[in-house]
């Protein structure tokens, strides 16, 4: 079934088979208007992902416990002025861009190559201790390790590209959350599979 | 999750190992407290009992006073438009106010918190700055990507005095600069041959220019106009320097860093577009030469009434497109007028007369 609304809702299934009014624009709509509740289930949808996508671009938990907070205070005082004129996730990962580039604008001017950090702390972050001890999961576990590790390693726009897709936007969305032509969206993800799967062939 | 050898991922972006090793490992979340005071804030937000801006703005009396804006800027601009349209040779004497000018006025616009000479605004080059200017302190350049412009500094009146008066087509020129450049001053020296030529086709003509810009461009006069408005715009960290051996170092940064660097990189990004066969008309989504870089890097061109306009324009990770510098070379692409290098603030820094 076409969604007729021009809002795309996100890829939660229980979300997209639970109609327009649990839309991402109808909960903003009712929050606007005054239900604090309809926050509290868009707020449960999109915070992981952002989040992640968040941690993964300024790799330091505190500063994105930080951003993270600017960014869903941006979305609560700009719910009068909201319009769906994109997706939710589209907007709400363009404020989360916007407000690292402000960070890191404070910071050095520019959003930083990084060069030196070390990526030990970030996939113990991102992992958060929930991989599984056993024994026969030590592999995988070890691959899950690499695999952030890797995706650490790439550059900055390679590592946006893909970690906003993994995060459940696509191509367009992410050409739009990041200002970017679709056609290098593709290109950049393109590039960093290739170089994931280069260094996780054992992996795969 | 094994992949064999003869089975392809079904989309080339998307690899469904890899998607799955990541689902499993990017686990992490906010903190139970970062969730509460951002829920906190909402429901505070929402006891407050603001008026929602949408609201504010519904007024019909709002929309109305919007739409009448609207109808009476369009309807002045026609209205300018034809009074232009009316003036003929002789309204040219008095419209000739010098571009300097102009150039003056927006320099001078320039707050005076810019005052770090940004070693270089040209992309893929990083010159030793401390070799080369020794103690002056420049700030230097930030990276390939978000490359700076110098910034511009107020024009000294003797300067302005010094450049020519620009012809009213300069003043045309300008008109019809893009958005981002409207405040840049393009000035134009030369003869009225131009006048008379109209571009018959533009990316024919950025070819003619670009294929062997070296010869187009006076290198000389780049690096003594550079120099006039980068000059003032070095820091003496050292006091033991001489104001000569200042003017010296910056000088020669000048000549051997930066106007070279300029159009070698114009030279290199017009091949590399030649080579992967990009399209140099495409200004509303210029195409680099390299998609996957972190720093993209177009040219365009763009048509005007009597000179040609090729934009420089890179996409650094942070700011989306962006003009770097303009080239503007006469509609039949015999001659490079001016390179206007915009800075944040809508000034310019521009080399004239070249």
């Amino acid at each position: 079934m076409q969604r007729s609304a021009a809002i795309e809702d996100t890829d939660v299934p229980a979300v997209v088979s639970s109609g327009e009014s649990h839309s991402d624009a109808a909960l903003m709509a009712r929050y606007r208007d005054g239900d604090a509740g309809a926050f509290d289930m868009l707020y449960s949808r999109h915070r992981a992902r952002v989040y992640r996508y968040l941690l993964s671009q300024c790799r330091e938990r505190a500063l994105a416990d930080e951003l993270h907070q600017e960014v869903w205070l941006s979305v609560i005082r700009s719910r009068a002025s909201y319009k769906p004129l994109a997706a939710f996730t589209t907007w709400v990962f363009a404020l989360a861009r916007s407000r690292l580039i402000d960070h890191h604008r404070r910071e050095r001017g520019f959003l930083r190559v990084e060069t030196g950090d070390e990526p030990g702390d970030i996939v113990e972050q991102l992992i958060d201790g929930r991989a599984s001890p056993a024994e026969e999961h030590l592999h995988r576990k070890r691959c899950v390790e690499r695999l952030l590790r890797a995706v650490e390693g790439l550059p900055p726009a390679q590592r946006e590209a893909f970690v906003l897709q993994e995060e459940g936007m696509t191509l367009a969305q992410i050409g739009e959350a990041t200002q970017t032509a679709p056609e290098t969206v593709k290109s950049r993800i393109r590039y960093a599979l290739a170089k994931l799967r280069d260094n996780l062939a054992d992996c795969l | 999750m094994t992949r064999f050898p003869l089975d392809p991922p079904n989309d080339d972006t998307r690899d469904e190992c890899l998607s799955a090793l990541y689902r499993r490992g990017a686990t992490a979340e906010p903190s139970a407290h970062v969730d509460a005071v951002i829920r906190a804030a909402a429901r505070a937000a929402l006891d407050e009992g603001s008026v929602p801006a949408t609201r504010r703005h519904s007024s019909p009396w709002v929309s109305w006073a919007m739409a009448a804006t609207v109808f009476l800027s369009v309807s002045l601009v026609w209205l300018l438009r034809d009074r232009e349209a009316g003036d003929t040779a002789p309204a040219v004497a008095e419209r000739a106010a010098p571009a300097t000018m102009l150039a003056q006025n927006t320099l001078e616009a320039v707050p005076e918190s810019r005052e770090k000479f940004t070693a270089t605004a040209v992309a893929g080059v990083t010159p030793p700055v401390a070799d080369t200017v020794g103690q002056l302190a420049l700030t230097s350049p930030p990276s390939e990507a978000e490359a700076i412009p110098p910034a511009a500094p107020p024009l000294a009146k003797a300067k302005a005095d010094q450049m020519p008066t620009a012809p009213s087509r300069a003043e045309k020129t300008e008109t019809k600069a893009s958005p981002s450049l409207a405040e840049a001053p393009v000035a134009a020296v030369g003869t009225a041959r131009s006048l008379e030529v109209m571009p018959l086709d533009p990316v024919a003509t950025l070819h003619r220019v670009s294929a062997d810009i070296q010869r187009h461009a006076d290198i000389a006069k780049i690096v003594d106009a550079l120099y006039q408005q980068l000059r003032p715009r070095a820091r003496i960290t050292d006091p033991a320097l001489t104001a000569a051996l200042v003017d010296e170092r910056v000088r020669r940064y000048v000549a051997e860093k930066y106007a070279p660097a300029l159009i070698q990189n114009y030279a290199q990004i017009y091949g590399e577009m030649v080579a992967t066969k990009k399209n140099f008309s495409a200004c509303e989504h210029p195409q680099p030469f390299d998609e996957t870089a972190d720093v993209l890097k177009a040219l365009c061109v763009i048509e005007g009434a009597d000179s040609l306009r090729v934009q420089y324009l890179v996409n650094g990770y942070t700011r989306g497109w962006r003009t770097t510098a303009e080239f503007v070379f006469s509609a039949d692409g015999e001659w490079l007028q001016a390179i206007v290098i915009p800075l944040e603030e809508g000034a310019a820094v521009f080399v004239e007369g070249i």
